[in-house]
């Protein structure tokens, strides 16, 4: 009797474990990234305003002189993606610590407005999730990059599931005569990180900033 | 033998305290190291 019980305890507490494991990944990274989005959204925003012209290397977008930074990184471009609601701040470099602030540029790939694909890897679990539903996009699908220097507005072309370490696909879609394109990289299925799911954008309009 | 004090008030905050140590453990160091092991790596 004793045996059993203890046995049952056990469970117990390992089930709430378990719960608590799914609170920290679904509301614990989010409320990080959210608070971060947020100043990083302000930041972007107020670059934007003063006219603020992005650093040639990295596409961050500097602020004004005296305004002063509510976040500890900058923003390279606003990312929009009108079908599945996203509105994101992407910032330079991919790795999990940057990719805690939101959608990563792949530093090996041309900045926003530069010739061949541009690669932006984002989460599908937890810490905002930016990439959750991309899965839901189909050809012809819009993707709006806002920068310093203009508006891209992308035209989703194919998609594809690879795995992980297939870098090739940052080249951009094969099939495509664009020389101008936007590869978006993230997890998938949905909550593991067995494989990648890659969706191809070419460039259909570029409307630089007045 | 009795491991937990007797008084009723020091029992409560001791098991608090494992409880929120234990919370904390996992918190910082478990599950983050669980997140971008086995379910957050969308770069390739």
């Amino acid at each position: 009797m004793k045996a059993l019980r203890a046995t049952g305890s056990t469970f117990i507490f390992l089930g709430l474990s378990i719960l608590f494991f799914v609170l920290y990944e679904l509301v614990g990274t989010s409320a990080i990234t959210k608070a971060r989005q947020s100043d990083l959204q302000a930041d972007f925003s107020l670059a934007l305003e003063g006219g603020a012209l992005p650093d040639p290397f990295t596409g961050e977008l500097p602020l004004p002189q005296a305004s002063k930074p509510r976040s500890a990184i900058r923003g390279i471009a606003r990312l929009r993606i009108p079908k599945i609601g996203v509105n994101v701040i992407v910032v330079e470099g991919i790795t999990l610590e940057r990719l805690a602030y939101g959608p990563g540029h792949y530093p090996s790939t041309p900045n926003f407005g530069e010739k061949g694909a541009v690669g932006v890897a984002g989460h599908r679990t937890g810490w905002g999730a930016p990439f959750f539903n991309v899965d839901r996009l189909r050809p012809g699908d819009q993707v709006i990059a806002e920068t310093g220097n203009a508006t891209y507005t992308y035209r989703m072309t194919t998609s594809r599931v690879v795995s992980p370490g297939h870098s090739e696909v940052l080249d951009g879609n094969p099939n495509s005569r664009a020389e101008f394109q936007l590869v978006l990289t993230t997890c998938t299925p949905k909550f593991t990180a067995r494989d990648r799911l890659i969706l191809f954008f070419d460039l259909v309009s570029e409307v630089p900033r007045a | 033998m009795r491991i937990l004090p007797k008084h009723r008030g020091q029992r409560i905050a001791i098991k608090l305290a494992l409880v929120l140590g234990y919370a904390a453990i996992l918190w910082f160091w478990v599950f983050p190291w669980l997140d971008r092991t086995y379910i957050n790596r969308p770069a390739l």
